[in-house]
C-alpha cells in the first residue's frame, strides 16, 4: 500500500468487478416482519416462494403474503413439486402448499432432528428427502423411508443432491459424486477417477443428463455419469462452491465467500454477478431462463443473464460511449471522451480492454464507428475526419484525396470495398483512391449512411427525410416530406426502416413510408437507433426499448425486461455481434443483450390467484355458482414473476354487468352485491399502449336468484295469494249476507210484534172490553184506555232494541197481561218465577209477549179451567209454560211467531229455543242471553 | 415375568432415540457412562492444552480474547472431533465492561454457554502416524444457538504422544445471528477472525 501504483491498481480491480448480468431485488419485508429467507423457489404459476425463519411466503411481486407462521420452527426444505410447492420444516413436518394454503403430509415428531440438505421432487411425483444425519429418504405412504442405499451414502455424509433423469440421484458426498438408481449406488467417482477433490459440496444437472459438481477446494467439473473422466472447468474460485444451478445453458455458482458467478456454457467466460457478506446462497431457477437466490436475509434476488450491463470497465466509464461497433473477431469497438478502446465481447473478470492510441485533440469526439471486412475499423470524428485502424493496430487520418470535404463524420460505413461517410456537408463515398462528394442533400447534417452497394447508399438527412444518393441525381425516398431521421435500418427480408425525432417507426415498402407506434406515443418521442432482432425491428427511445413485429404489426415492451425503461443514448451506439448478440451504449453502460425469443415473448397471461365471495376463499374453478346473498366477488389475480415485479397495468372486465374494459394497478377487484345472474370475469395484463397480445383469463360465476325468485315458486306464490283473496272474499261476502239476513230477521220481527199488537183480534177484544167497561165502570174504562196506550207507548220504546234486560221484559209482560185480563178475568192465571238476579239477563224484545199471545191464542181458557202460565228461569232458560187446553177450533195461524222467535235467537245464542210438549201441558224454552257486565 | 413388556420397550424407544438424536450427541452419551468405569481408550484423545483466539479488525478498535478452557475429544478411529468452548471464559479484551457486553450482550452466554464444534476429518489419513497432515475438518459449527456447517483446513502435527491441532476460521457475525448496533458498527468487525491451537493427548482425566 505504500506505492500509489499500488493503490492505483487495486482501484482497477475493484472497477473492474463492475460487469454483472442484470440484478433485480425483492423486498420481503411485510409490515414488521422481517424474515430471514433461506430458501426460495419459484412455480409453475411465476409465483415466488421462499422459506425462512419466520414461515413460508409467497410472493407475485406486488405483495408478500405468510402463508404459514411456522416460528420457532423455521423452514428448512423447500422444492417446487407437481401438485403443489414441498415445504418441509425443522419441526419434521412436511407440507404441501398452494396459493390458497398449506396441507400437511407428514408430521413426524420423532424424526424432527433430520436436517435436510436438499428436498427433491421428480416429474413423476416421487419426493426424496437427502439429509447429512439420516442419508437418503425417499416418501412412501406418509412416512420417510430409507432407500437401500441410504447407509453407505450416509456414511459418505451426504452435502447435495440433483434428480437427474429416470429417477436416479446424484449425490454430492465427502468422499466423491455418487450415482445412485432405484435405491442403489450405481456409480461413485472420487480422487481415483480424475475428481480434483473429494469433498463435492454442491451438486446440478444439465438436460442432457450430465452432472455439474462443485468442489470444496473451488473446481467446476462436468461429469457423464457412466464415462469415468470428469471435465474440469476453470472456475478460479478459491473458496468452496456452496450452490449449483444449472439453468438455461448457464451455470450459476454460489461460493461459500458470499460471490455468484454464472458461466456461459455454449460461450465460455465466467461473470461474477455479485458479493454479498453472507455465505449462505441458494439458487432456484426461475422462468424465462431467470435465476432466483436467497442469502439468509428478507432479500431475494435475481439474475436476468440474458441482458449483460456493464456500467463500467477497468476504470473507463461506459456510461458516456459515443460510438459503438463490433468486429468480426470477437472484439468490441468503442470510442468515449477517454479515447477509442476495443475489447474481447465477453466482459469476464480477465478480459482487457486495450486503447488504440489517436493523435485527435482534446475535445473532439469519435461519433462515428465501422468495422470493414478487411479489418479495418473506421473511426468518423466531429472536426477531424476519418480514422482508419488496421488490424495490426496502427492507425492513420485518412487525408488528401481520401478525406471527405467536410471534417465532421457523423456516421461512416462500409459496403462492396466502399466507404460512405454521412458528413455535415452531404455523403462522400470513397471507392479507390479518391472520395466522391454527393452534394445537394440541402443543408443540415447526414445523420446516418445505410449502404444499398458500393455505388448507392441511404442518406438520413436532417429535414428532408431519407435521400438515395450515387449514380444519378440524389433522390428522396418516398414522400416523406420536409422529416429528420436519426437512423436507418434493413431487416433481414431487405425492407428499410427509418426514425428520427418525433417521427415513430417508419416502415418503406417500396413507393410510400408507412408510420407505426404513433398510438404507443412514439410521435412524440425521439427514435435514436434502429436495429434488427431476430425477426423484430427493436426501436430505441427515449421512452425505452420497443420491439416491433412486421409480421403481425404488434409491439413488446422488451425495455422493462432488459432494466431499460428510460435511456438516453448518442447515434452509432448500436452494434450485432459475430455471436448476433446485440450491444447498446446508452447512459446505463453498455449492455449485452443475447438473441433469446423469451425477452420477446408476449406478456405472460394474468393468474387468477384467489376467488373471494364475502369472506370466503373458494376453491380454484373454472366456473363458480353461489347464491344471491354471498354475492359480493372479490377477485385477486398476479403476474408471473419477474414481470409481477413491474408496476403493470392490467384490464378487466365483468362481461354481464357491463362490457365496459376497465384499466387498473391494482390486483385486486371486488365487485360488492352482484344481482342474480351469469357472469364473466376477465382480466389481462395491458403494455405499452394496451397492444400487448397477451391472451384474457377469467372464470364463470353464476349468481343463483333467490328461492323466492325460482319461476315454480313465483307461481306457487300467485296461486296462493289468489287462493286467499279469495277465501277472504268469500268470508266477507258471508259475513255481509249474514248481517243482511240479521237485519231482515229483526224487521220481520219487529213487523210480527207490530202487526200482533194491531192485530185486529186483539184491538176488537180491546175495544169490546172497553165498551163494556164504559158501560158498566166507566172509571175503569179510563184506566183501561191509559194502560192499552202505555202498552203500546212501551212497545214503541223497545221496536228499536235487539236486546232488553229480562225485567223490564216483564213488565211489558205485566202490562200485556193486564190488558188481556180484563177480558178473561180469572180465566188466566200468570204467575212469574223469575228470581232477581236473573232479570239482568237479556231478551229479545217481545218475546215473552209473543209466547203469552201464542198461549192465549191455541187454548181455551174458562173460569172452570183456568189457563195457567207460567214463566220461570231454569238452566239459563226462560221457560214459558201454560197448561196445555187445546181449542176445538184451531185459529187461523201463519205459525211466524214462534219461527221469527227461533231465527232471532238462533243469530244470537248458541243455545236454540226449543218446546216441550205434553199431555197436560206446553213449554218454550228460550235461552237467556246474559248480560255484559 | 413380572415385569409390563410395554412399559419397558417404550422407556427403551425413548432412550434410544434420545441417543440417536446426532452422532456426537452419542459419543458424549457414551462417554458419560464410559468414563468413571474403565480406563480412557487409547484412541480416544483429550484436550490437554488450548488456546483459543478471536480478533475483531475494525476501523476503530482492535479487540482480541484467548480462552485456555477448551474441551474436546478426538476420536483417532472415526477421525471425529467434538470441540466445546465456553465462552465465559474468554478473557483480554480492552476493558472489563468489554468483556461483558460480550458475554451478555453479543454471544449470550448465559443462554448459550459454549461454542461447539462437532464434525470429522475429510481426509482418510492415519492420525497415529507421527507427522504433519494438512486436512480439512467439516462440521457443525455452532455459536449462540445458530449452527452453521463449517469446512476449515487446518495443520494436524503427530508426535509420538499426542497431536497437535491449528486452524484458522472466519466468523461472520450476522451468520449467527449476533447483531451490532450501528453505534458500535465502527468498533466491532462484521468478520471476526478466530485462531485455533489445541494439544490432544490420550490421557485420563
Amino acid at each position: 500500500m505504500r506505492h500509489p501504483l499500488t493503490v492505483v491498481l487495486l482501484l482497477l480491480a475493484v472497477l473492474a468487478m463492475g460487469q454483472f448480468p442484470l440484478v433485480q431485488r425483492m423486498d420481503l419485508r411485510t409490515g414488521q416482519l422481517r424474515p430471514a429467507a433461506t430458501h426460495v423457489v419459484q412455480d409453475g404459476l411465476g409465483m415466488l416462494w421462499t422459506g425462512s425463519d419466520m414461515g413460508v411466503m409467497l410472493s407475485d411481486g406486488e405483495r408478500n403474503e405468510l402463508l404459514l407462521r411456522s416460528a420457532p420452527s423455521r423452514v428448512n426444505g423447500l422444492a417446487a413439486a407437481p401438485r403443489g410447492t414441498l415445504v418441509s420444516l425443522s419441526n419434521g413436518m412436511l407440507l404441501r402448499c398452494t396459493v390458497l394454503g398449506c396441507d400437511t403430509i407428514l408430521h413426524d415428531t420423532l424424526q424432527r432432528s433430520i436436517r435436510p440438505v436438499r428436498l427433491l421432487s421428480t416429474t413423476s411425483g416421487a419426493v426424496y428427502m437427502a439429509s447429512a444425519q439420516h442419508g437418503l429418504l425417499r416418501l412412501e405412504q406418509g412416512r420417510w423411508e430409507p432407500l437401500a442405499a441410504s447407509a453407505p451414502v450416509q456414511a459418505m455424509h451426504i452435502n447435495d443432491a440433483v434428480v437427474l433423469s429416470d429417477d436416479r440421484l446424484a449425490i454430492a458426498t465427502d468422499q466423491g459424486l455418487v450415482v445412485v438408481r432405484g435405491g442403489q449406488v450405481e456409480q461413485v467417482l472420487d480422487q481415483h477417477h480424475g475428481l480434483p477433490d473429494n469433498l463435492v459440496t454442491a451438486v446440478s444437472a444439465d438436460v442432457q443428463g450430465a452432472v455439474w459438481a462443485g468442489t470444496a477446494s473451488g473446481d467446476l467439473l462436468r461429469w457423464e455419469p457412466g464415462s469415468n473422466a470428469p471435465t474440469v472447468l476453470p472456475l478460479r474460485a478459491d473458496t468452496a462452491v456452496t450452490d449449483l444451478l444449472l439453468h438455461a445453458d448457464r451455470m450459476w455458482c454460489a461460493l461459500a465467500n458470499g460471490v455468484l458467478l454464472v458461466h456461459e456454457v455454449g460461450r465460455g467466460g465466467v461473470y461474477r454477478v455479485q458479493e454479498e457478506q453472507r455465505s449462505s446462497i441458494q439458487l432456484a431457477p426461475g422462468g424465462q431462463g431467470l435465476v432466483w437466490w436467497s442469502n439468509g436475509t428478507d432479500v431475494v434476488s435475481y439474475g436476468d443473464p440474458r441482458v449483460l450491463h456493464v456500467p463500467s470497465h477497468e476504470g473507463i466509464d461506459l456510461t458516456a460511449i459515443t460510438a459503438l461497433t463490433a468486429d468480426d473477431a470477437g472484439r468490441i469497438w468503442f470510442a468515449t471522451s477517454a479515447g477509442l478502446f476495443h475489447h474481447p465481447d465477453a466482459f469476464t473478470d480477465d478480459a482487457r480492454c486495450v486503447r488504440i492510441p489517436l493523435a485527435l485533440q482534446p475535445n473532439t469526439p469519435l461519433v462515428s464507428l465501422t468495422a470493414a471486412t478487411d479489418h479495418t475499423v473506421l473511426a468518423g470524428s466531429f472536426g477531424a475526419g476519418v480514422w482508419a485502424i488496421q488490424a495490426d493496430g496502427r492507425s492513420e487520418r485518412l487525408s488528401g484525396d481520401r478525406a471527405p470535404q467536410d471534417p465532421n463524420v457523423l456516421s461512416v460505413a462500409t459496403a462492396d470495398g466502399t466507404l460512405w461517410m454521412g458528413t455535415l456537408g452531404g455523403v462522400a463515398a470513397l471507392g479507390g483512391s479518391r472520395v466522391q462528394e454527393h452534394g445537394g442533400l440541402g443543408p443540415g447534417f447526414i445523420y446516418h449512411v445505410l449502404p444499398i452497394d458500393g455505388k448507392r447508399s441511404l442518406a438520413a438527412t436532417d429535414g428532408h427525410g431519407v435521400i438515395q444518393v450515387g449514380e444519378g441525381r440524389p433522390e428522396q425516398l418516398g414522400t416523406g416530406g420536409a422529416r429528420t431521421v436519426y437512423s436507418l435500418s434493413r431487416d433481414p427480408k431487405g425492407r428499410i426502416w427509418a426514425g428520427g425525432p418525433a417521427t415513430g417507426l417508419l416502415g418503406y415498402d417500396g413507393t410510400t413510408w408507412h408510420t407505426y407506434g404513433q398510438e404507443l406515443g412514439l410521435a412524440e418521442a425521439d427514435v435514436h437507433a434502429l436495429a434488427p432482432y431476430l425477426d423484430r425491428m427493436l426501436v430505441f427511445t427515449s421512452r425505452g426499448v420497443l420491439a416491433f413485429d412486421p409480421a403481425r404489426n404488434t409491439w413488446n415492451d422488451i425495455g422493462s425486461r432488459m432494466g431499460l425503461s428510460e435511456l438516453r443514448m448518442e447515434l452509432n451506439t448500436v452494434a450485432i455481434d459475430v455471436h448476433g448478440s446485440l450491444w447498446v451504449a446508452c447512459d446505463q453502460g453498455l449492455v449485452r443483450i443475447v438473441p433469446d425469443s423469451t425477452l420477446l415473448a408476449s406478456t405472460p397471461a394474468v393468474q387468477v390467484r384467489d376467488v373471494r365471495l364475502g369472506s370466503e376463499h373458494l376453491p380454484a374453478a373454472a366456473r363458480f355458482i353461489t347464491a344471491h346473498d354471498a354475492n359480493t366477488l372479490t377477485v385477486r389475480y398476479a403476474i408471473p414473476l419477474p414481470e409481477g415485479l413491474a408496476s403493470m397495468q392490467f384490464a378487466y372486465r365483468l362481461v354481464g354487468l357491463s362490457d365496459q374494459v376497465l384499466i387498473t394497478r391494482e390486483r385486486e377487484i371486488s365487485f360488492p352485491a352482484l344481482p342474480p345472474g351469469t357472469y364473466r370475469f376477465e382480466v389481462r395484463p395491458v403494455g405499452v399502449g394496451g397492444r400487448e397480445d397477451a391472451l384474457w383469463t377469467g372464470f364463470d360465476l353464476v349468481v343463483r336468484p333467490p328461492w323466492w325468485r325460482l319461476p315454480w315458486v313465483m307461481a306457487l306464490g300467485a296461486v296462493m295469494a289468489g287462493l286467499v283473496t279469495f277465501l277472504l272474499l268469500r268470508a266477507r261476502e258471508r259475513r255481509i249476507r249474514h248481517r243482511q239476513q240479521l237485519e231482515q230477521d229483526r224487521v220481520r220481527f219487529q213487523l210480527e210484534a207490530l202487526r200482533s199488537q194491531v192485530d185486529p183480534h186483539f184491538l176488537f177484544n180491546s175495544f169490546n172490553t172497553l165498551v163494556q167497561l164504559i158501560e158498566s165502570a166507566p172509571e175503569k174504562a179510563v184506566e183501561h184506555v191509559d194502560e192499552l196506550s202505555t202498552f203500546f207507548r212501551n212497545i214503541l220504546a223497545v221496536r228499536d232494541k235487539d236486546l232488553i234486560p229480562l225485567g223490564e221484559e216483564l213488565e211489558l209482560l205485566a202490562t200485556y197481561f193486564g190488558l188481556e185480563q180484563r177480558r178473561f178475568g180469572a180465566a188466566i192465571v200468570l204467575e212469574v218465577q223469575v228470581p232477581d238476579e236473573d232479570r239482568s239477563a237479556l231478551v229479545v224484545p217481545l218475546t215473552l209477549q209473543l209466547l203469552v199471545e201464542n198461549a192465549l191464542k191455541h187454548n181455551v181458557a174458562t173460569l172452570q179451567h183456568p189457563l195457567c202460565i207460567t214463566v220461570k228461569v231454569a238452566d239459563g232458560d226462560l221457560i214459558v209454560h201454560n197448561t196445555l187446553q187445546p181449542r176445538l177450533t184451531p185459529p187461523r195461524s201463519t205459525g211466524f211467531g214462534l219461527d221469527s222467535i227461533r231465527q232471532r235467537y238462533a243469530a244470537l245464542s248458541a243455545r236454540a229455543v226449543h218446546l216441550e210438549r205434553s199431555e197436560r201441558s206446553f213449554a218454550v224454552h228460550v235461552p237467556l242471553i246474559p248480560a255484559r257486565s | 415375568m413380572g415385569r409390563k413388556p410395554c412399559i419397558a420397550s417404550f422407556a427403551q424407544l425413548r432412550v434410544r432415540h434420545a441417543i440417536g438424536k446426532a452422532a456426537g450427541m452419542r459419543t458424549l452419551f457414551l462417554l458419560a457412562f464410559w468414563l468413571p468405569t474403565v480406563a480412557f481408550p487409547q484412541h480416544l484423545h483429550r484436550v490437554v492444552r488450548s488456546e483459543v483466539t478471536f480478533v475483531s479488525e475494525a476501523p476503530l478498535e482492535r479487540i482480541a480474547a484467548t480462552n485456555r478452557a477448551v474441551t474436546g475429544l478426538f476420536d483417532l478411529d472415526q477421525r471425529s472431533f467434538v470441540i466445546r468452548v465456553p465462552i465465559v471464559e474468554f478473557e483480554g479484551f480492552n476493558a472489563p465492561l468489554q468483556r461483558e457486553h460480550f458475554n451478555e450482550n453479543y454471544l449470550l452466554s448465559g443462554k448459550f454457554p459454549h461454542a461447539t464444534f462437532n464434525g470429522r476429518i475429510i481426509e482418510a489419513i492415519d492420525l497415529r502416524k507421527p507427522g504433519t497432515h494438512r486436512v480439512r475438518a467439516k462440521g457443525e459449527f455452532a455459536i449462540r444457538g445458530v449452527t452453521q456447517e463449517r469446512i476449515v483446513p487446518c495443520t494436524v502435527v503427530v508426535t509420538a504422544d499426542g497431536m497437535r491441532v491449528n486452524t484458522e476460521l472466519d466468523v461472520v457475525l450476522e451468520e449467527h445471528d449476533i447483531r451490532i448496533p450501528r453505534i458500535v458498527n465502527q468498533k466491532i468487525a462484521p468478520v471476526v477472525q478466530v485462531a485455533i491451537d489445541l494439544r490432544f493427548e490420550p490421557r485420563t482425566p
